[in-house]
């Protein structure tokens, strides 16, 4: 017994720390097992938001690009020289023009402001794609958390860029529809014009050529049409046909009207979008959108954005409006095309 | 020859000059009014010429106006198409999906 308690006497320091040894091993093992899944946590949610935030740039780019595609279809208009430009002096101007004569009015979206809508947004796609890359090099949590906080932020800028854009895009496609109206209209009264002559006996010409010079060469056209080629043969009738197509060039003269509303209105939103831009300092300028997400991870402030996103949203409303007045002109095209198609039939054989 | 004679010699020389005067101006002015009114009528001529021309080649043919027709239903249907595009950029831009917390 005295040499078993001798023992212990002797040994005593190493029982204590062999004790302490083990107490701290049992409680090792726990403690590990918390960090281990809580790493594991980190690292599923990190995957995971990477996930979804490459989704939803990759959309973005998607739905941008899509709409920059549309941008690059140009409309050619047969328009003649402009004769005045309406500039609200913020670097963005709508030329617009208006005569009194009525169907002969042009109405065209500047190419200044064209191009403004599509580099905005080609802007925006580049730095949706550097921000991709951002994502995909995100090693913490921390860092992927805040980028997804500014992809949140960004998201209303973004879809201002796209609207815009497309709704730029969907009044540069209204002036072609009014320019062609107005083309055929004109080919229209040129007929009425001459079947009118053919009823009162001034122009009794059949079938008759037709000459003109290109390039110093004569060219003759058999195919003009002469007076045998009208189905009107009185002037009462032409008088008819001449009430239809005034009728016709009423709706022109409310189309050009109502584009020629949309452009000075996507004129001023415009504006009002760069001015949105440029309150977000050094943010702002065209060519700083890219900085946008260097707040993320950076220590930038949010707030210099979030504090824009009332006025969007009123941007919004606004650009919702136009597509409203787009669709009066679109009906009243389409009312327009019926009607010349049916004063084609009527005055021509 | 006496006084009487060479008087009445200066008379007959003298109507004959102005005869002849006579003749040469109204033949003049006839022809130059002849040749007035022949160029006016050439110019009258070509005027009608070149206005019939003129009319001809801007009145177009049923064709010519179909094809134009056709150009402006195209034009209807991509502005359609355009609006379509803009109202739906105007409705994603209303859906937003979060990312973050």
């Amino acid at each position: 017994m005295n040499t078993i308690l001798h023992f212990f006497e002797s040994k005593k320091l190493t029982i204590v720390a062999a004790l302490l040894l083990s107490i701290l091993m049992i409680a090792y093992g726990p403690m590990a097992s918390i960090s281990h899944a809580q790493s594991a946590v980190d690292s599923s949610k990190l995957k995971s938001l990477k996930e979804k935030a490459t989704e939803e740039i990759d959309r973005r780019i998607a739905q941008y690009q899509e709409t920059l595609k549309n941008l690059a279809v140009d409309v050619t208009l047969n328009n003649d020289g402009l004769d005045a430009s309406a500039s609200n002096g913020n670097g963005t101007s709508g030329s617009v023009t208006a005569n009194q004569d009525g169907v002969d009015t042009n109405v065209e979206v500047s190419n200044e402001l064209q191009d403004k809508v599509r580099s905005f947004l080609e802007k925006f796609v580049e730095q949706l794609q550097s921000m991709k890359e951002k994502v995909t090099e995100a090693g913490s949590l921390d860092t992927m958390e805040s980028l997804a906080d500014t992809l949140d932020t960004q998201f209303s800028l973004d879809q201002l860029a796209n609207v815009q854009a497309s709704v730029t895009q969907a009044i540069e496609s209204m002036t072609g529809v009014l320019d062609t109206l107005k083309t055929t209209a004109g080919d229209l009264q040129s007929q009425i014009t001459k079947a009118k002559e053919c009823a009162k006996g001034i122009q009794s010409d059949e079938s008759s050529a037709s000459a003109n010079i290109s390039n110093g060469n004569a060219n003759v056209d058999a195919s003009a049409p002469g007076c045998d080629d009208f189905s009107i043969n009185s002037e009462d009738l032409a008088n008819q046909a001449q009430s239809q197509l005034d009728t016709i060039t009423t709706q022109a003269t409310t189309i050009a009207s109502v584009i020629t509303s949309a452009i000075a209105l996507v004129t001023t939103l415009i504006a009002s979008f760069s001015g949105i831009m440029g309150g977000l300092g050094n943010l702002g300028s065209l060519g700083n959108i890219g900085n946008i997400g260097n707040l993320a991870g950076g220590g930038g402030d949010l707030s210099s954005i979030t504090g824009s996103l009332g006025n969007v949203t009123g941007l919004l409303g606004s650009f919702s409006a136009i597509t409203s007045q787009l669709d009066i002109a679109n009906g009243m095209s389409g009312n327009a095309f019926n009607g010349l198609s049916s004063l084609t039939s009527l005055i021509n054989i | 020859m006496n006084e009487n004679q060479q008087k009445k010699s200066y008379k007959t020389t003298f109507l004959v000059v102005g005869a002849v005067s006579v003749f040469v101006l109204t033949a003049g002015t006839v022809f130059t009014l002849l040749l007035m009114s022949s160029t006016a009528e050439e110019t009258e001529e070509q005027a009608t010429v070149s206005s019939q021309v003129k009319n001809e080649v801007i009145v177009p043919t049923k064709d010519e106006v179909k094809q134009n027709l056709a150009t402006l239903d195209a034009s209807i249907k991509q502005a359609n198409a355009d609006q379509t595009a803009a109202k739906a950029a105007i409705k994603d831009s209303t859906k937003q999906t979060k990312i973050g917390s």
